[in-house]
């Protein structure tokens, strides 16, 4: 039951993390910096579910992305199930209950994930514009981290009114 | 080796991140030409239906401005069309009057309504013709149609224009079939009195009443109106007769000042 229940979680969150990013993302660019919710959900789902989930999840996200920009296949997928499995090893020794840690994880892992983003898939840009990629990576990290806040912030609120009625 | 293997399957978690980071080592090791043709199968049928959400909801925003924009064209047609309808009028106004001018004799001159008076005891109207024009105090003011009114006041520019339906205004008239004379006044509504039409007369409903020349003022055969009421009341010496006025005074624009009596 506990399985399935992940599964349709996986699902549920690949759909709503690739919608928001391919329909609503491209109109909400701020600065160059975008916020990525495949990484949102990626923590969400490391946060409240197993480790394999999450490695999963991160996985199979990433390598969607990366279908959409062959030219970064592999690298999406890889640093997408790192954050996964990262933030699921953390979790237990970190006791993140509380949300400004949650928070606070959510924007160290954004932050991590986009430098090594550059770092390894785009490394071209690495060496140009080192200056844009740190702005851009900052601005993303912090744009990813609000709308983190959001959604945590609203799964939280929707559990908080079921629990009411239950 | 054997309790190495032994305790890595124990760590499942690890395991499946490892298998990960293989399958997407061997991704990144591809070449570009299959990359992209794995990719272009595997998001083409992945991200269609987003994709297709994605143009429906551009497709939706851009139908709102264009139709906002076409909204605003179409408010803009109406005005013109308007103003069309309008000059087309006017220009059937004109036509008319012009042939007017044509088959008069009098000297005219033609002068655009500027303002209208309407009191209880006066009616009147003020042209944009004056003095400067020619036009004197008691000058006949007609439209195609028939007689408006007399001249009453002039200033340099303009005139005040006595109209038909004024309490104060009378015209000496003559029924054109019965060549009955009388006396034209309005007393009240949208019809005027011929008054003084002996009981004698066979004067009928249908008949034409122009002016007769007779007052001094304005000219005779102009046209005044037709006779829609005409009988006789018991006991007096003269018919009750009502006359339409053939011009409609609530919607005069333009009118000819006739240059009358030199």
């Amino acid at each position: 039951m506990a399985g399935k229940f992940i599964n349709i979680q996986i699902v549920s969150g690949i759909i709503v993390a690739l919608a928001f990013n391919i329909v609503i993302m491209p109109r909400a660019v701020i600065f160059g910096a975008a916020a990525d919710m495949a990484l949102v959900v990626t923590i969400w789902i490391a946060l409240t579910s197993t480790p394999r989930a999450a490695i999963v999840f991160g996985f199979v996200m990433g390598l969607l992305t990366g279908f959409a920009r062959p030219t970064e296949l592999g690298w999406s997928s890889m640093l997408l199930a790192l954050v996964g499995y990262g933030i699921s090893a953390l979790k237990d020794r970190l006791a993140m209950e509380s949300m400004w840690l949650r928070i606070a994880g959510l924007f160290v892992a954004a932050l991590s994930y986009r430098f090594l983003f550059f770092a390894l898939a785009r490394y071209g840009l690495l060496e140009d514009g080192s200056a844009f990629v740190m702005i851009n990576t900052l601005l993303s990290a912090v744009y990813t981290t609000m709308l983190g806040v959001i959604v945590f912030g609203f799964i939280k609120h929707r559990r908080m009114v079921r629990d009411l009625f239950q | 080796m054997f309790g190495f293997i032994s305790n890595l399957l124990k760590k499942v978690n690890l395991l499946y991140f490892l298998g990960a980071c293989a399958i997407s080592i061997i991704l990144i090791l591809l070449p570009l030409s299959i990359k992209t043709t794995i990719g272009a199968l595997v998001s083409g049928f992945f991200y269609y239906p987003l994709i297709e959400l994605d143009h429906f909801l551009l497709d939706l925003a851009t139908t709102k401005k264009t139709n906002i924009e076409l909204n605003r064209q179409l408010a803009d047609k109406a005005i013109q069309l308007a103003g069309c309808s309008e000059m087309r009028h006017e220009n059937a106004r004109l036509r008319r009057m012009l042939e007017f001018d044509i088959q008069t004799t009098q000297r005219l001159v033609p002068a655009k309504v500027i303002a209208a008076r309407a009191m209880p005891d006066a009616q009147a109207l003020i042209i944009g013709a004056g003095a400067d024009k020619g036009i004197r105090i008691n000058n006949p003011v007609v439209t195609a149609d028939g007689i408006v009114g007399k001249t009453i006041a002039v200033s340099a520019g303009t005139s005040t224009v006595q109209l038909l339906t004024d309490h104060n205004c009378r015209i000496s008239a003559i029924d054109q079939n019965t060549r009955t004379l009388g006396i034209i006044r309005w007393k009240g509504g949208r019809l005027l009195e011929m008054g003084d039409v002996p009981v004698e007369s066979q004067l009928a409903v249908g008949d034409t009443v122009v002016s007769s020349g007779l007052g001094g003022i304005f000219p005779a055969g102009l046209m005044i109106g037709t006779v829609v009421y005409a009988k006789n009341r018991s006991g007096s010496l003269f018919k009750d007769v009502l006359v339409r006025p053939a011009v409609k005074f609530w919607s005069i624009e333009e009118v000819f000042v006739i240059l009358y009596g030199r």
